[in-house]
């Protein structure tokens, strides 16, 4: 009341008044309560506008926010899996994984290109104009590699590099590097890998998949320099390991005899491949030239080339023991029968083949001893060209072994109804007819073994990196070719081939017996269309112990100087090849029972 | 006496609300210690982590070492050339057999 009439009677006085000028106990309280709930709106508005603010951003942008909060700590690291282990049988590495440090640099945060590019191009190598343009060229990415997989030494300059300079333009990532620590051993078997670890050539190409691993990207927290602090706890799942059938020490007795001979007699290429008769497991395939799969840029065409499944050759002699079988086998010839060649030629369809020897009249083993031309049309005709295809067939040639390798090939076999008059002829000794080294000595051992044509295989088995036997390959009879009479009656044949009057002497060996075949083939030359006269592929082929196999051996030496029968020049390098190896597998002379000798076991 | 009860009521809910508050700091500085505890134990075990993973590498690359230093062709090496050895012929080779040896005949009564 008496605010009221104060305000009626002095209205102009009140509305000039200033709030401080009144006194406080005067304050009226009508006005107090006005201001109170002024304030009250304006802080009750203020959290209204801050808890709005709060579900703004907590609950409608939530999963946006917080995903650009987490690109501040947490960063996303992608895990490299290591490739899987290769063995050989003995479980001995072939190739294996090392870690290596990748030099990567921040185009876009460097200041001076060329003051950086000064520094590392010492380290690494290359020329510093070189890395100046991968930077300059980048210059607005975050990201670009300047040196991957550097050796140690590098490595630790690297690393003193990055500390020095202590800022985040360059960085080092660990990488996984592909290894042979055996360097040429089983180039062509292995094959090698790029440089982001995908198989290129050999097994690290047809088992990529088993062996590439699963790429695994993991979080980790960051802090504000961006290095992690989270371990690397989790690991990529590396990919599985694989046993070969390959033996390195048989490997590496095979790679030693072939650089020899390559070297004896400047051949243009030589080929060798083991086999076990009895299950068709390879232990040890062999090239050269080769190459070593740790630099494998600076090996050409030819010195990758898997000859031994790539390369057709025309066997020459050696096809007559696959003649020999089939008309044993069908009872077109007896092992008593006996056949006229001493005219030292024979005409068939217009061309005439010639004896390098003229021999008179020859058993039929002996035709196969003395690896006569003119013996073996005669048995060629015999047979007849319907069955002699027929088993050609068999035997595994014009068909592909399915061996898992990339790049067979299936040889060149025509069928009967394109043959030519002198075909049958031609190819009683071994022309006319193309196959690969891995065809004929898994012929061979058809023979060995008495009578199966075996599946040729190379790993053994696919294992996880936990242990677990994934894929595991058994010995696998794809045919049976001629019955185990005619193998048997076939081994004594071969048996006589490198006996005294055979023409395989020189691939005796002393202690055990050796079974097998020579081979002489002209190369057939494109230029002057027909056979050349000077170029030769020179082979033998053959199984020991001859009663009891346990190796089949070919070896083919590529365009030799100085020599071209396969007695003389193929031979030698079988006889090499399966001495050390009887002494590496502790084969005993079967001859010679002397040189066991009996000791008393320890009490 | 009333008077005197009202402050020491006065001053007995002061101090718990200091309590509280205190309660409250101690509490937050406990979070934030063993936040920091967690994020240094994080960092102890990156950087373990990392002697892991050098270490890991260290051993594949000796193993590598190990594979090339044993490979065939590096042992015939060192044996022709280092040691003065030479590749036997079969003749040089012997076959040792171990057999059971003949002692004297115990008796026994079992």
């Amino acid at each position: 009341m008496l605010n009221r009439k104060i305000r009626r009677g002095k209205t102009d006085r009140i509305e000039t008044r200033k709030l401080w000028d009144e006194d406080p106990v005067e304050i009226p309280l009508q006005k107090s309560k006005k201001r109170a709930f002024v304030l009250v709106t304006i802080i009750l508005f203020c959290f209204a506008a801050i808890f709005l603010r709060l579900i703004n951003l907590m609950v409608l942008d939530h999963d946006k926010l917080s995903q650009r909060a987490a690109q501040q700590y947490i960063k996303e690291k992608v895990l490299t899996p290591q490739r899987g282990v290769i063995w050989d049988r003995r479980m001995k590495e072939l190739a294996t994984n090392i870690e290596t440090d990748s030099l990567f640099a921040v185009p876009s945060q460097i200041e001076d290109t060329r003051t950086l590019s000064s520094e590392i191009a010492p380290i690494i190598k290359v020329s510093t104009g070189e890395i100046d343009g991968i930077l300059s060229k980048r210059r607005k990415k975050s990201f670009a590699w300047l040196a991957r997989r550097v050796d140690l030494d590098t490595s630790h300059k690297l690393s003193e590099l990055k500390e020095r300079l202590g800022n985040g333009d360059i960085g080092i990532v660990k990488e996984p590097k592909r290894c042979y620590p055996k360097g040429q051993i089983a180039s062509h078997i292995l094959g090698f890998s790029n440089i982001d670890d995908h198989g290129i050539a050999g097994l690290e190409l047809v088992y990529n998949e088993y062996l590439k691993g699963e790429v695994k990207s993991v979080s980790v927290g960051v802090d504000a320099r961006g290095s992690s602090y989270t371990g690397d706890i989790k690991k990529a799942m590396p990919g599985n390991n694989i046993i070969l059938t390959i033996d390195e020490g048989l490997q590496y007795i095979v790679e030693r005899e072939l650089a020899a001979a390559m070297e004896q007699w400047k051949a243009k290429a030589v080929t060798a491949i083991m086999m076990d008769p009895m299950t068709g497991e390879i232990l040890a395939l062999s090239n050269r030239p080769t190459y070593d799969p740790n630099f494998p840029a600076a090996a050409g065409a030819e010195e990758k080339r898997n000859r031994a499944i790539t390369d057709i050759f025309e066997p020459g002699s050696t096809m007559k023991s696959i003649l020999a079988s089939a008309a044993l086998e069908e009872k077109a010839v007896s092992l008593r029968d006996m056949f006229d060649v001493s005219r030292g030629a024979i005409t068939v369809g217009g061309k005439t083949i010639h004896d390098v020897h003229r021999h008179g009249v020859l058993n039929f083993q002996e035709i196969i001893q003395k690896s006569s031309n003119v013996g073996a049309v005669k048995i060629g005709q015999r047979l007849g060209a319907a069955k002699y295809y027929e088993y050609i067939k068999k035997f595994g040639f014009g068909d592909k072994t399915g061996i898992d390798f990339p790049g067979e090939v299936r040889g060149i076999a025509r069928n009967v109804k394109n043959w030519s008059g002198t075909s049958l002829a031609a190819m009683s000794i071994g022309q006319e007819i193309g196959m690969t080294p891995l065809q004929m000595v898994r012929a061979y051992s058809a023979i060995a073994n008495g009578g199966s044509l075996m599946k040729p295989y190379i790993v053994s088995d696919i294992i996880s990196p936990s242990g677990k036997v994934i894929k595991k390959m058994v010995p696998t009879e794809e045919r049976r070719v001629i019955s185990k009479a005619t193998s048997d009656k076939m081994k004594d044949i071969l048996k006589t081939v490198v006996e005294e009057g055979g023409t395989a002497q020189k691939a005796s060996i002393r202690g055990n017996l050796v079974a097998g075949k020579t081979g002489t083939a002209q190369i057939f030359d494109p230029k002057i269309g027909r056979y050349s006269g000077d170029r030769f592929a020179s082979s033998f082929v053959g199984f020991v112990p001859a009663d009891n196999p346990r190796i089949a051996l070919i070896v083919v030496v590529y365009e030799p100087r100085g020599g071209s029968y396969g007695g003389l020049v193929a031979a030698p390098v079988f006889r090499n090849i399966i001495e050390h190896t009887f002494a590496y597998l502790d084969v005993p002379m079967e001859k010679d029972e002397n040189r066991v000798v009996l000791v008393s076991a320890a009490q | 006496m009333i008077a005197r009860r009202a402050r020491n009521h006065k001053n007995g809910g002061t101090l718990v609300k200091a309590g509280f508050f205190i309660y409250i700091g101690i509490s937050l500085l406990a979070i934030v210690w063993l936040k920091a505890a967690v994020v240094n134990l994080e960092y102890e075990i990156g950087k373990i982590d990392r002697l892991r993973a050098d270490l890991v590498s260290d051993r594949e690359r000796a193993v590598a070492q190990r594979a090339n230093f044993y490979s065939m062709g590096n042992v015939e090496n060192v044996a022709l050339s280092r040691l003065g050895m030479s590749n036997p012929e079969r003749d040089n080779i012997f076959f040792v057999t171990r057999t059971s040896a003949a002692g004297p005949r115990t008796a026994s009564m079992k």
